[in-house]
C-alpha cells in the first residue's frame, strides 16, 4: 500500500512540474530560512554556557544615576568587599581590559588590543584548559603574563613560549607563565593576555584597587550551590550604605547580571564588545517562521485549487473500498514526501549559504548532518511541515463523495473563500516585512548622514594605546604634520568622536551655597585649544579657547586651589543652572580630593550646542571640555585637504614612524569609526532584507502558481469573451482585478501592523528618523506588492488573452 | 440479498427540489442479472449508487445482505463496499496515475491482500478479460473497450457478490460493448449478481430482468425472456 502510495505520489509529482516546482521551491527556501536561522539563534543562545558552574556566575554592574551611566564595570574594591560580607558569595575574580597597548619582543613591536589585568584566580575560576604553565600559580608574580595559543602566535611566532619574556606598554618587562588555549568563539569576553592584577599597585600607586572611582573592572561572582541572586542583590543598598554612606543610593547602585544572559540581554556602557540582542533573536525566528508558513499557505492553495484532478481519484478509491483516514494519511504522506524533497534541497541550500552567512555574521555558526540530534529534528521538522501544509488539503480532498465526483457534478477547487484569505495574509505579511525592512535601512541612513553637531569628514585619527601618550611629543608632531600643504589641522583630545566617553567627574558652580548639593556629575573630555575649529563646532555663546589660557597649575597643599578655562555643552550649562549666555564667565569648580579641600576653579570661556560624540545609541551627554593633564593626550585627530589623501597620509605615516618610534602607526578614518558603531544594525538590517525578499518571492511564486490555475480554470470564458469581441488589455484587466482587490486589502491590514511594530522598533534609538523619513514606504511597499503580483498574473493572462478563440473553446 | 422499502432521495439546491427515487420498492436475489432501463434523470443512477452505497437515502430501508444499512456510518459503508461490492463505470474511472495491473490491484490492497496473492490474483483476473499484454501500460494507452475490460476486471478482482455497472457500455462501441457485456453475463453465470444501468434496450437483453424507471419511480420489472414473448403475441 505504502509502495502505492509513492508511486501516486511520485507520479503526482512528476505529472504537474509547475505546481511541483513551485511547492518545492517555495518549501525549500522558507525550511532552509528556518534551518539556518535556528543555528543563528541556536548559536546566539549558547553563549557562556560552557563554562563551569556557568549557571552560578554572575557579573557585578554599576549604576550611576545623575549621568545615567550603566556600566558593566565596577571599581576594583567592590568584588572583594561582596565576599567579605556575603558568605553565600563562593568566589570572584576581576578582569580589567586595558584596551590597546604596545608589546615588545626583541625588536619587534606590535599593537594588540587583547590584553587584560586579573585576578591570578582568573584561570581556575572559569577552568581554563591550559597547554603549558600550572593556572593555579601562573599568575603568581607581578611580572609573570598568561597568553592564549593565539595570542602566543602572533607576538612570538610560536606556541612554545614558556619563559620568554615579552615587553608590556614600554613600561616593564614581562615573563610567559603559562599558554591557554583560546576562548571559544562563544562568550561574551574577549582575552588573550592577562597580567596578574597585582601589577596596578605597583605602577598606579597603593591605592589603586581601593579607588572606588575608577569603575573599570569586569567583577564576576560565583554563589554557592543553592542560594538565589536576587535575594543577595536585594542586598545590595545596604552595602552601598554600609562602605559608602548613608546618600550614596541615591547616586549609585550595583546589581547582578547571570553570566549565561549577558551576550543577549545586556546592552551597558562599557560591554567587553557589542553584544547580541534577543530582540534579533525573536525577530529572526518570526520572520523564519513566516516565510515557512507563506510556503506552507502555498501548498494548500495550489492543492486545493488542483483538487478537480484529484478529485478522481478520491472517488475510485472510496469506491473500491478506502475509506476516509486512509485517504487523509496518504495525502499526509504526499505532503510530507514533497517536504522531504524539498527539505533535501534546503539542506543543499544551507550548505551553500552558511559560510557566507557566517562570514557575513562574523560568527562560525557550523552545520553537521552527523549529529543524530540534528538529524533527527530535521527528520521531525519534516513530519510536522508536511503534516501542516498537507492537513486541510488533505481532509479537503478526502471529503469528496464518490457518487458526485464520478459523476464529474463536483466544481472542486475548494473554498474560494479561504483561499483568498490565504492569499491575503501571505501578501500583508509580506508588505509588513517590506515596510519593516525600509524603516530598518531609513533609521541606518538617518544615522549615518545625520548632522552630528560636528564636521567628521576627511579626518584621520590615532588613538594612543593605555598608559602611553604624547606628552612631549605633541608640539613637534603637530608642526611638522601640519607643514604638509595637505594636512588642514592637527589637534588632540582625550577622546575621539566616535568613542564612547564614560570619563566623568564632579562638578559644581564656584560659591554656590551648599557645596554638595549642588554638586552635579557631568562628563569631561580634555581637548587642544584648536579642538574646536578643527572640527567646525559652531558657539552658542562666548569663544573657543586661547592659546595657553587652558593651563594649570600644579595642585598642592601650599596652593590647593589651581585656575583654569572650560567650555560647556549646552546640557552642561543647564545642569549647572545656566542658560549658554549666563553661563559664560562663571567658575565651575571640580574638586580634586575626597574631603573637598582642594580644588580647579575653571572658568567658562563658551558654550557649544551639544553634539553627538559617540553614536545615536547614546543620549547627548552634559559634557565639560577643558584641558589635558598627564596621561590624557591619547589621540590626535588629523584633518585632510580635499582631494586625494594618500600623499598626506603617508606624510603622517612617515612623521609618525619618525617621532613616535615606540607606537606603532595605525590610523582609522573617522568615517569608517562612525560606519562600524551601526556595523550590528547594518548587519541586521541587510538579513532583514535578505528574508524579507524571500518572503515576498515565495508569495510571488505561490501567486503564480494560483494565477496560472485561475487563467486555466476560464479559458473557455476567455474564450467566449473573446468571440464577443473583448480585446486582450479587457482580458488581462478581467483577471488581474480579482487579485488586485486582494493585495490592497492585504496592504490595508498590513500596514497599521507595520507602523505599530516598526515605532517600537525605533523607540530603542535615542534619535530616530522621522516619520517623513520612512512614511513613504507604505505606499513603495504597496506599489512593490502590487508589481509583483500584477507582473505574475500579467504574464499568465497575457498568454490566455492573445490565444486563439478557437484553441480556448476547443478545451474541455 | 437488497430489498429496498419505500426509499426515497430529494435533492435539493436553493430553489429547486428535484425528486430522484420516489418511493422505490425492490428486491434482488442473489445470481440475479438486472438492468435499470429508463430515460435520462429519472433517477436510475441513483438507485445505483444508493444501492453501492456511495449516496444515502433521504427516507425508507435498505436491507443488504439481510442488515440495514441506512443508518450506518460512512466508515461501515466503506467497509460493506470493500467487502462485496464491486463498481463499473460509463467514463471507466481508472487513475491515471497507475499502471493497468496497478489499477487492478488497488481494491486488493485496501483488503491488506499479501502481495504474492495480490499478484496472482491480479494476474488471473487480467486473464480471464483478455488484457494481461497491456499490464504494465497506463490507461490513457489503451482504447475505451481496453480500458473498460480493465474496470471489469478491477470491479471482480476481490470476488465480490455484487457488482454494480453505470451504463459500461455508454462510451463503447458496439463490438466492445458486447465483449464486456459478455464478461458480465460470465460473470453472473459463475454466481455474481449484477445490476448494471443502461439506455440500450438490446444490452438490457443480456440481462435476467429489466426494471423500467421514471421520475423516480419503478414503473415495472419483466423478466426478459416473458417480455419478448409479450411482444411476439402483439406483433
Amino acid at each position: 500500500m505504502l509502495k502505492n502510495y509513492l508511486k501516486i505520489a511520485f507520479r503526482n509529482i512528476t505529472g504537474n512540474p509547475l505546481f511541483s516546482a513551485i511547492n518545492i521551491i517555495g518549501l525549500s527556501i522558507g525550511l532552509a530560512c528556518c534551518i539556518i536561522i535556528t543555528l543563528f539563534v541556536q548559536y546566539e543562545t549558547s553563549y557562556d554556557k560552557h563554562w563551569q558552574d556557568a549557571d552560578r556566575i554572575h557579573r557585578v554592574t554599576r549604576d550611576f544615576f545623575s549621568n545615567n551611566l550603566r556600566l558593566a564595570t565596577v571599581a576594583p574594591p567592590i568584588a572583594p568587599l561582596l565576599k567579605q560580607d556575603y558568605p553565600e558569595v563562593e568566589d570572584i575574580t576581576r578582569i580589567m581590559s586595558i584596551g590597546t597597548t604596545a608589546f615588545t619582543v626583541g625588536e619587534k613591536t606590535v599593537n594588540d588590543e587583547a590584553a587584560v589585568i586579573a585576578d591570578p584566580n582568573i584561570f581556575e575560576f572559569f577552568n581554563l584548559e591550559f597547554v603549558a604553565g600550572d593556572p593555579a600559580t601562573a599568575l603568581a608574580a607581578p611580572t609573570n603574563v598568561v597568553v592564549s595559543e593565539r595570542a602566543a602566535q602572533r607576538l612570538f611566532g610560536s606556541t612554545d613560549v614558556m619563559g620568554r619574556t615579552v615587553n608590556i606598554a614600554n613600561q616593564a618587562d614581562f615573563t610567559v607563565a603559562g599558554v591557554f588555549r583560546d576562548l571559544p568563539e562563544n562568550t561574551h569576553m574577549a582575552f588573550e593576555i592577562v597580567v596578574s592584577i597585582d601589577i596596578v599597585p605597583i605602577m598606579m600607586g597603593p591605592e589603586a584597587l581601593e579607588r572606588w572611582g575608577n569603575n573599570s573592572y569586569f567583577s564576576y561572582l560565583r554563589l554557592e550551590s543553592g542560594f538565589d541572586a536576587d535575594n543577595l542583590e536585594a542586598k545590595f543598598v545596604d552595602f552601598i550604605v554600609r562602605h559608602r554612606g548613608e546618600d550614596a543610593p541615591e547616586s549609585t547602585a550595583i546589581g547582578l547580571q547571570a553570566l549565561t544572559d549577558i551576550h543577549l540581554t545586556s546592552n551597558r556602557d562599557s560591554e567587553w564588545r557589542t553584544n547580541g540582542s534577543i530582540a534579533a533573536v525573536y525577530t529572526f525566528s518570526a520572520v523564519a517562521f513566516v516565510v515557512l508558513l507563506i510556503a506552507c499557505v502555498n501548498f494548500m492553495n495550489l492543492t486545493t485549487a488542483r483538487s478537480t484532478q484529484r478529485a478522481k481519484e478520491v472517488g475510485i478509491r472510496k469506491v473500491v473500498g478506502a475509506n476516509r483516514s486512509q485517504l487523509v494519511l496518504q495525502f499526509l504522506g504526499e505532503s510530507v514526501l514533497l517536504t522531504a524533497v524539498a527539505m533535501l534541497l534546503a539542506l543543499a541550500l544551507v550548505e551553500l549559504a552558511l559560510p557566507a552567512f557566517g562570514a557575513f555574521l562574523e560568527k562560525p555558526i557550523a552545520f553537521s548532518l552527523a549529529d543524530p540530534l540534528t538529524l533527527a529534528t530535521l527528520v521531525i521538522g519534516t513530519i510536522i511541515v508536511g503534516v501542516v501544509a498537507g492537513s486541510y488539503p488533505a481532509f479537503y480532498l478526502s471529503h469528496f463523495r464518490p457518487a458526485s465526483v464520478l459523476k464529474g457534478t463536483v466544481s472542486g477547487g475548494g473554498s474560494a473563500l479561504l483561499r483568498r484569505i490565504l492569499v491575503v495574509f501571505q501578501f500583508a505579511t509580506s508588505i509588513a516585512l517590506l515596510i519593516a525592512t525600509g524603516v530598518v535601512m531609513a533609521q541606518m541612513h538617518y544615522a549615518r548622514t545625520m548632522d552630528l553637531g560636528y564636521e567628521r569628514e576627511r579626518n584621520i585619527v590615532h588613538s594612543l594605546p593605555f598608559f602611553a601618550d604624547l606628552w612631549g611629543l605633541y608640539t613637534p608632531l603637530k608642526a611638522e604634520l601640519e607643514a604638509h600643504p595637505d594636512i588642514e589641522s592637527v589637534v588632540y583630545s582625550s577622546r575621539i568622536p566616535s568613542q564612547q566617553n564614560l570619563d566623568s567627574s564632579i562638578y559644581l558652580p564656584a560659591g554656590a551655597q551648599e557645596v554638595r548639593d549642588n554638586a552635579v556629575g557631568i562628563s569631561d573630555i580634555k581637548v587642544d585649544w584648536q579642538w574646536f575649529d578643527h572640527y567646525g563646532i559652531e558657539f552658542l555663546a562666548g569663544r573657543p579657547f586661547r592659546e595657553n589660557e587652558m593651563k594649570i597649575g600644579e595642585i598642592s597643599e601650599e596652593q590647593p586651589v589651581v585656575r583654569g578655562a572650560a567650555v560647556l555643552n549646552e546640557s552642561a550649562a543647564r545642569r549647572l543652572g545656566w542658560t549658554p549666555q549666563e553661563a559664560v564667565g562663571q567658575i565651575v569648580r571640580e574638586p580634586q580630593n575626597g574631603d573637598w579641600t582642594q580644588w580647579i576653579d575653571r572658568e567658562v570661556v563658551g558654550v557649544i550646542p551639544d553634539i553627538h560624540f559617540s553614536s545615536l545609541h547614546d543620549e547627548k551627554k552634559a559634557t565639560l571640555y577643558a584641558e589635558p593633564v598627564d596621561g590624557y593626550q591619547r589621540s590626535i585627530s588629523v584633518k585632510l585637504a580635499p582631494g586625494n589623501p594618500s600623499t598626506a597620509i603617508e606624510h603622517f605615516e612617515t612623521v609618525w614612524t619618525r617621532l613616535v618610534p615606540n607606537e606603532p602607526v595605525a590610523w582609522e578614518f573617522l568615517d569608517d569609526r562612525f560606519d562600524a558603531r551601526y556595523r550590528a544594525e547594518s548587519r541586521q538590517a541587510s538579513m532583514f532584507a535578505v528574508f524579507s525578499g524571500f518572503a515576498i518571492f515565495v508569495a510571488t511564486l505561490g501567486l503564480f502558481g494560483l494565477a496560472s490555475f485561475t487563467t486555466e480554470r476560464r479559458t473557455k470564458e476567455i474564450g467566449i469573451r473573446k468571440v464577443m469581441g473583448a480585446s486582450a488589455a479587457n482580458i488581462v484587466m478581467l483577471l488581474t482585478s480579482d487579485f488586485t482587490k486582494l493585495v490592497l486589502l492585504a496592504n490595508v491590514i498590513a500596514w497599521p501592523i507595520a507602523y505599530y511594530f516598526m515605532s517600537q522598533w525605533l523607540t530603542r534609538f535615542v534619535y530616530k528618523a522621522p516619520f517623513s523619513d520612512w512614511g513613504w514606504l507604505f505606499v513603495a511597499s504597496a506599489l512593490v506588492a502590487l508589481g509583483a503580483a500584477w507582473l505574475t498574473i500579467a504574464l499568465q493572462a497575457g498568454r490566455a488573452a492573445t490565444a486563439r478563440p478557437v484553441m480556448a473553446l476547443r478545451y474541455e | 440479498m437488497i430489498k429496498l422499502h419505500n426509499l426515497s432521495k430529494v435533492y435539493r439546491t436553493s430553489d429547486v427540489e428535484t425528486t430522484a427515487l420516489n418511493s422505490v420498492n425492490l428486491e434482488i436475489d442473489r445470481g440475479e442479472f438486472v438492468a435499470v432501463m429508463g430515460p435520462s434523470g429519472c433517477g436510475k443512477s441513483t438507485l445505483l449508487n444508493v444501492l453501492g452505497m456511495l449516496d444515502s437515502p433521504d427516507s425508507g430501508s435498505y436491507v443488504f445482505l439481510d442488515s440495514e444499512v441506512s443508518q450506518r456510518t460512512e466508515r461501515e459503508l466503506a467497509a460493506v463496499r470493500k467487502q462485496h461490492i464491486g463498481f463499473i463505470f460509463q467514463s471507466f474511472n481508472l487513475i491515471d496515475e497507475l499502471t493497468v495491473a496497478e489499477n487492478v490491484a488497488l481494491p486488493l490492497l485496501y483488503h491488506k491482500t499479501p502481495a504474492a496473492e495480490r499478484d496472482q490474483a491480479v494476474r488471473e483476473v487480467l486473464e480471464s478479460v483478455k488484457i494481461a499484454h497491456r499490464a504494465d501500460h497506463r490507461p490513457q494507452q489503451l482504447s475505451g473497450g481496453q480500458q473498460q475490460r480493465v474496470a471489469v476486471a478491477r470491479a471482480v478482482v476481490t470476488q465480490p457478490k455484487l457488482i454494480l455497472a453505470d451504463e459500461p457500455t455508454g462510451n463503447l462501441d458496439t463490438t466492445n460493448g458486447e465483449e464486456v457485456l459478455n464478461l458480465l453475463e460470465q460473470l453472473n453465470s459463475e454466481g455474481t449478481t449484477i445490476v448494471m444501468v443502461t439506455h440500450d434496450r438490446s444490452h438490457a437483453e443480456h440481462a435476467s430482468r429489466v426494471v423500467n424507471m421514471l421520475d423516480g419511480r419503478i414503473l415495472s420489472e419483466n423478466v426478459v425472456g416473458m417480455q419478448a414473448a409479450s411482444e411476439a403475441r402483439h406483433a
